[in-house]
């Protein structure tokens, strides 16, 4: 064997191609058929945010508001789009003012806004947080077969709402006590006390702290009959027929 | 000498007194420690918690009476003096969910009501007990619990009513007596237009308005104190912050010559009442939760706490919780035992009483 063919060899055995004198033939892979693309799978997040079954474009905002307001022509929203948060709470609850409010919807998910003496879409306007925050309760307490009774928040812009001192930014909710028999009609502390579930509306109580940024609840708490030490409830005169609920400002 | 009087029922009432005249004892099954004024008159009132259409008086004789209506009512209020009783009485009989409007009746110690006042949705009693000052308003849910449309000052005993001009958005109202030149004084949350709250004073006798610099209504018996509520406290801007509600943004102030002084920061949570005739004590009711150790559950605790503003002392009088809807006339407190009686705490009171006898206050 001549120096140049055990060259050629080595460059034959190194590079196996085919064809090379004094290489072992190698057999050629059968082709690997192409892999089947993988079933299409919905993303989970978007860029907006995470997507869930009652907020199906993930912006926060979830379909009952978003199909609520486009509805009625309250702002430009629409499901399967990301909308920014529009709303703007400024000032405090005693004077302030919202600026591109969210009206709550009449009957949601584990809770129904109830008008009192208002009319129609008058009295339910907030914050997006607010409204969120009143969901997620409602989701959380359908599951003790609870319904959620909502009354005033604010009025649409915010500003002055008579008979109420705050109610102004969108960030105070008015709510009835539960009920025993579960029904949907007002409830005095001071007329029905035998109508009135302390457990049920410490459970809504407790909601709201857990899931919700909180800053104060007032009610009667000569009435309700739970404890109230290292909660944020405090007594408030007049609170005999609802519970008052203030949440933090956001941070803008 | 200031002899403290307290006793006990069997069926569970409680009566804390700092009276210092004496009488006989007071003739009741069970524990007596004590001695009945000599003043007649009504002391204690309570709607009967069975049966709302009654109104139950304590007399300062000890002996108890009833008034009966034909409509449930909702709260009752004795006079500082003694001779009259108010209850705000539901216009009609309640069907569930309902919010019915109410009147309120005012009766003299003994016989018919000496007056009725419809629409009426919160009373007080001026601290000597000749002016009635009543808010009158239709029920809504939300707010305070209805919508005012105007107050009305009833002298008694001659109930000549008079409408308070410019008390037309009051919420909330109380009474003050101070020293002269200020005397005795309606003191009205009221809103402007805008709805911003104010606090003001009103001369029952000549009808004017004064702002005020005050805050919160909840004054001290001598005019010395206010404490602010949480509510109010909110409304003022002065507890702004997470950290200090949850800490209880409850302040008292002073408010002699106009200078606002921060003595202490209360830590109360439920409602807030001064003992009328001690000055400067609030009788706090607190409920927590107390954890046993040795068993992984929790129970209901609850005692009641006399605090002294003026030092930031506080004193466990009652260490039980309390129904509030005893009364007795001249800011002396009737404490009832709502919960189940439990031997070792009564032990405990017993010897308490013994003892604080002795100490001669509490």
């Amino acid at each position: 064997m001549t120096p140049t063919m055990l060259i050629r060899g080595l460059f034959c055995f190194l590079v196996c191609a085919p064809g090379c004198v004094g290489s072992r033939p190698v057999p050629r892979p059968a082709p690997v058929p192409e892999p089947d693309p993988p079933p299409t799978v919905p993303p989970t997040t978007t860029a907006c945010g995470r997507l869930k079954l009652f907020d199906s474009d993930g912006d926060g905002i979830s379909n009952s508001v978003e199909d609520t307001n486009a509805a009625r022509r309250y702002a430009d929203l629409q499901t399967g789009r990301c909308d920014p948060d529009p709303t703007r709470p400024t000032g405090t609850p005693h004077s302030g003012q919202l600026s591109g409010a969210l009206n709550l919807p009449d009957d949601g998910d584990g809770y129904v806004h109830f008008l009192g003496s208002d009319s129609a879409d008058q009295d339910d306007w907030g914050s997006l947080q607010t409204l969120t925050c009143i969901e997620q309760v409602g989701r959380q307490l359908r599951e003790n077969n609870l319904l959620l009774n909502v009354g005033d928040i604010s009025l649409r812009g915010g500003g002055h709402f008579p008979p109420h001192a705050s109610h102004q930014n969108g960030l105070d909710i008015d709510l009835r006590y539960i009920r025993k028999d579960r029904r949907s009609v007002p409830l005095d502390l001071r007329i029905e006390p035998q109508a009135y579930d302390a457990d049920a509306t410490k459970l809504v109580m407790d909601a709201f702290v857990k899931l919700c940024p909180v800053h104060i609840i007032f009610v009667d708490t000569d009435r309700i009959q739970f404890p109230i030490e290292d909660t944020p409830i405090f007594h408030a005169n007049g609170h005999s027929n609802h519970a008052h609920i203030r949440l933090e400002a956001p941070q803008l | 000498m200031n002899i403290h009087l307290l006793y006990k029922k069997t069926n569970g009432i409680i009566i804390h007194s700092n009276r210092p005249k004496l009488a006989c004892c007071i003739g009741l099954a069970g524990l007596c420690i004590g001695w009945a004024p000599l003043n007649q008159g009504v002391s204690g009132v309570r709607i009967n918690p069975k049966n709302t259409k009654a109104l139950e008086l304590l007399l300062d004789s000890g002996e108890k009476t009833s008034i009966t209506t034909d409509k449930p009512m909702m709260e009752s209020e004795p006079s500082p003096d003694g001779q009259y009783v108010a209850a705000l009485v539901l216009n009609s009989t309640p069907t569930a969910g309902s919010l019915p409007k109410s009147t309120l009746h005012v009766w003299s110690k003994e016989g018919p009501p000496i007056t009725r006042i419809s629409g009426a949705q919160r009373f007080e009693f001026s601290p000597d007990s000749k002016y009635l000052a009543v808010i009158l308003g239709r029920p809504y849910e939300g707010a305070l619990g209805f919508i005012t449309e105007r107050v009305e000052i009833v002298s008694l005993p001659s109930c000549k009513s008079v409408t308070a001009q410019g008390l037309e958005s009051a919420r909330d109202i109380a009474w003050i007596k101070r020293r002269p030149p200020f005397g005795l004084q309606l003191i009205a949350e009221v809103s402007d237009e805008n709805g911003r709250s104010k606090i003001v004073r009103y001369n029952p006798v000549n009808g004017r308005i004064r702002n005020t610099h005050l805050k919160g209504l909840h004054c001290s018996p001598d005019g010395e104190f206010y404490v602010l509520t949480a509510r109010e406290a909110e409304q003022a801007g002065m507890c702004r912050g997470r950290r200090a509600v949850t800490e209880g943004c409850v302040q008292a102030f002073t408010w002699e010559n106009r200078r606002v002084r921060l003595p202490t920061t209360l830590k109360i949570r439920g409602r807030i009442r001064w003992a009328r005739r001690s000055g400067h004590e609030l009788l706090v009711n607190r409920r927590r939760l107390r954890r046993q150790q040795m068993m992984s559950r929790s129970s209901d605790s609850s005692d009641t706490v006399l605090l002294d503003v003026g030092t930031g002392a506080a004193r466990v009088v009652q260490d039980a919780p309390v129904d509030w809807s005893w009364r007795t006339r001249r800011g002396d407190v009737i404490l009832k035992n709502s919960g189940r009686p439990r031997p070792r705490a009564l032990q405990k009171l017993r010897k308490r009483i013994l003892y604080r006898k002795l100490q001669q206050n509490y």
